[in-house]
Order: structure tokens, then C-alpha cells, then sequence
């Protein structure tokens, strides 16, 4: 269960989110939809620890998020950010990258489960060992995609995954997150299509209430 | 062989050169450069008289407070020059320094060179000096490699954070970068010394009337000994200075 209680969040000195009150339960898929700039990215960030509200309570699994609490609440959390410029070489690299942390040690997979995963979302296996500057925007938010389902968290925390699909491939991605049952899921997106096929979407104006 | 004064301002006659062809060329660096070379000039005058002093009057305790007060001269230098505030970094560097002299120089002058005193002027204050003015330079780019990498790569940083990561583990890389760009020149060094350039120890050795397989002996020590300090407080200072420059939640303060 993640909860917002009247959360104020400010960007950059800024304002961007007033009194946001929201819930999902365990399972449940939500989607944030909003125009460039109104704050969706940062309500992901605040649920992560990376900027600390103005006034109100977040709450994870009963647990009110603070200091103590968020090394917690991030080992939960799959998160795939808006911004993929990774100083990595190669997919391999990026793949392999989180679990060195401690926390995904012991969740390591084969490179068959790695390569049947990047099937469900149309990637070919040979795109494991090429170098991230030769395969396209798309082509990392699916190999970012599969990462999320490979880190095996009960939280995925998706900043934007389908903006450079194309509409068959955000199908593809659509369906792959369908088949991730039991996990809660909080989306930033500006897709319709995308959107529509979340258990519930949450209207972000530039300064909300909900 | 000792330089006479007369000798010694001949010297400067090798300045007119480079006046030359720097007032030719209007670089508007005569000046500049008259002045520095006359500060360094006076400087180390200066410093000859007060070490002279030092090592005649060669008191341990003495000598100790003027490393001490190198090593917070040093600190500040390192605050100054990576523009980092001085609550984040000065006490973690003056920590590290003196950390690594102690670990190291003190390693060195009562192991190695097995002194009946560690603190005698002539070994203790040149190469505490030695190592300090390394140290200062792997600091600076130690500190500003690390602080400017995490603000650069924060994608990477809020990734690692993210999916995982223990704020140490999220730093990792930046400690890593942090220590390879540091090193790289003093790796460099070593590798080309004797080939392409006689490193300034052994120059000053010889032309100070030792044997070259003397001299040699210990700047091959003073090399080791400027790369372990030098790694040492950079590993010490990123991590003392992290403590102050991140949040409990392992975000950056501004």
C-alpha cells in the first residue's frame, strides 16, 4: 500500500505539487497524466527520498517514509527514470549494474532468463553485447523495461517507459506489464494509449488537489 | 657546490628570454610573470631562512606544529581552489592529511629510513612538505572529480539509489572516476620517470653533491610514498567530506 497524505512538493524552489492525497493498493496499477512540467516526475521522486515534501506524509507498507526508513522502502522499488543517459558501454553493463547492490545480490539471473525477457517485449537476444550508443531511445526503455521485471520488486516506479515507442511497441509493453500480476505499479506517462490500461489515472494540473 | 650571489643573479638573465618573446608577442604576461618569478624568489628566501632556522634548532614539537599548520594551510588551499563550502571539506581533508602523514611518513622515516627521531628536521619537513604539496594536488581533482560527477550523472546516481543501492554503494562509481582521475598523473609520472624527465628529487640530490645511486634510492621511496598518501587521502577525504555534503537519505545538500 502506498499512501500520499496532502503532499506539497516544490521543484527547483518552486512549487509544482499542492496538497496531492492518493492511495494504491498492493497489485494495483495507477497512472500520472499531466502536462509537461506540472510535477508527475517529482511525485515519483518524493516516494524515492530524492526531494523531501513541503508538508503532508507518504506511507509505504504502513511505514511513513523518512531518513530511517526510505533504505526500506527504496529495496522495494524497481525504478526506471525519464532520463536513460547512462555512463555505461554496453547493455550487458547497464543490465548488470543494480545487481551489484547488495539488496539484488542473490537475484541474479541466467542469460537465458535475460534473453527470454527481452523477448516478451520483441528485443533480440544480440542486443545484450552491443555498445547502449548503437541501439535507439525505444530500444533502452525495453532493455530498462525488462530490467524492471528482472529486479523482481513488488513496487515498479515507470518515469515515462513508452515516450520514444512506437504504438505496436507500446502494446508490447502494455501486455508486459500485465503479465507482471501482483505488482503495484506507479507510472508517469503522457500516452493515452498507455494510460488508459492502468486500474486507475490520477490528473495532475500544474498546482492539484485531488 | 654552493651558487655565489653574483652567479646566482646571472641566473636571471635566462628570464630575458621569455620577456622577450612574451612582451613580442603581447601576451600581456610580463608582468605576471616578473612578478611570480619575483614572489617565488622572495618566497623560498624566506621559507631557506625559516628551515635553516628549523633545522639547526631541530626540536620535535616545532617541527611538528609547522607540519600541522602546512597541513591546514593545505586544507584551505583544497577548500579554495574546488570552490566546495568550507564546512564539506576542510576538516575532512585536514583529517585525511594527517591520517596519511601519519600512516605513511611515519612508516617511511622510522621503517624505512629508520630515524632515531621521525620528527628530525631535515628528513620529517621535506617530506612531509613533499607529500603534502601531492596530496593537495589529488585532493583538488579528487574532490572536484567526485562532487561534479555526482551533479553530472545524477540519472546514474538517482538510478542506483532507486533500485537499491545503499548511498555508499550509489557513490561507488564516483569514487572510482574520482580516484582514476586523480592518479592518472602520478601514474603517468613513475612510468616515464628517468626516460623522459630526472625528477626534481634526484636532480636536487645530485647537484647537492650526493652519489646518483643514492639519489636515485630515494626518489624511487618518494614516489612510493607521495602514491600511497596521495590515494589514501583521497579515498579518506571523499569519504569524511560525504558524510557532511549528502543527506541521511543520500541526497546531495545544495
Amino acid at each position: 500500500m502506498i499512501e500520499f497524505q496532502n503532499i506539497s512538493l516544490s521543484y527547483e524552489n518552486k512549487e509544482v505539487i499542492r496538497d496531492l492525497s492518493f492511495s494504491i493498493k498492493p497489485g494495483e496499477s495507477v497512472c500520472l497524466r499531466g502536462s509537461s512540467g506540472c510535477g508527475k516526475s517529482s511525485v515519483l521522486h518524493a516516494l524515492l527520498g530524492f526531494i523531501t515534501p513541503n508538508c503532508g506524509k507518504i506511507f509505504v507498507e504502513q511505514r511513513r517514509l523518512d531518513s530511517n526508513s526510505i533504505q526500506h522502502i527504496r529495496e522495494q522499488v524497481a525504478y526506471l527514470p525519464q532520463d536513460l543517459s547512462f555512463p555505461f558501454t554496453t547493455v550487458k553493463e547497464l543490465i548488470d549494474a543494480p545487481f551489484k547492490f547488495k539488496a539484488n545480490r542473490l537475484k541474479k539471473h541466467s542469460t537465458e532468463v535475460i534473453f527470454s525477457t527481452f523477448a516478451e517485449l520483441g528485443l533480440e537476444a544480440n542486443i545484450y553485447s552491443k555498445n547502449l550508443n548503437e541501439i535507439s531511445i525505444g530500444q533502452k526503455q525495453r532493455v530498462m523495461l525488462a530490467l524492471m521485471k528482472l529486479l523482481d520488486k513488488e513496487i515498479l516506479l515507470l518515469d515515462e517507459p513508452t515516450s520514444a515507442l512506437d504504438p505496436d511497441s507500446v502494446v508490447l509493453v502494455i501486455n508486459f506489464l500485465k503479465s507482471l500480476s501482483g505488482k503495484t505499479i506507479l507510472a508517469v506517462s503522457h500516452d493515452e494509449l498507455f494510460a488508459q490500461h492502468f486500474d486507475k489515472v490520477i490528473h495532475i494540473k500544474q498546482i492539484n488537489s485531488i | 657546490m654552493d651558487i655565489s650571489y653574483p652567479q646566482f643573479f646571472l641566473g636571471f638573465v635566462l628570464l630575458l628570454i621569455p620577456v622577450y618573446f612574451l612582451q613580442y608577442y603581447k601576451t600581456g604576461l610580463v608582468k605576471d610573470t616578473l612578478f611570480a618569478a619575483g614572489r617565488m624568489t622572495g618566497q623560498l628566501f624566506l621559507i631557506g631562512l625559516y628551515l635553516e632556522y628549523l633545522f639547526r634548532l631541530n626540536s620535535s614539537l616545532i617541527n611538528l606544529i609547522w607540519v600541522l599548520v602546512m597541513i591546514v594551510i593545505t586544507a584551505f588551499t583544497v577548500v579554495k581552489r574546488t570552490n566546495l563550502s568550507l564546512k564539506t571539506v576542510f576538516l575532512p581533508v585536514s583529517m585525511a592529511i594527517l591520517l596519511s602523514i601519519i600512516l605513511i611518513a611515519g612508516f617511511f622515516l622510522n621503517f624505512v629510513l629508520q630515524l632515531n627521531s621521525m620528527f628530525e628536521a631535515r628528513y620529517f619537513i621535506p617530506i612531509c612538505g613533499m607529500i603534502l604539496g601531492n596530496m593537495l594536488n589529488a585532493c583538488v581533482i579528487s574532490l572536484s572529480a567526485y562532487y561534479s560527477g555526482i551533479k553530472r550523472e545524477k540519472t546514474l546516481y538517482q538510478f542506483s539509489l532507486g533500485n537499491g543501492a545503499t548511498p555508499t554503494e550509489a557513490q561507488h562509481y564516483f569514487i572510482r572516476d574520482a580516484l582514476i582521475k586523480s592518479l592518472n598523473p602520478t601514474i603517468a609520472t613513475m612510468a616515464v620517470m628517468g626516460l623522459i624527465a630526472l625528477p626534481g628529487t634526484m636532480t636536487g640530490q645530485i647537484l647537492g653533491g650526493s652519489s646518483p645511486s643514492i639519489a636515485i634510492k630515494y626518489q624511487i621511496m618518494i614516489m612510493i610514498v607521495i602514491f600511497a598518501a596521495s590515494v589514501i587521502s583521497v579515498v579518506i577525504t571523499i569519504l569524511l567530506s560525504s558524510r557532511n555534503a549528502f543527506s541521511k537519505s543520500g541526497i546531495l545538500k545544495k
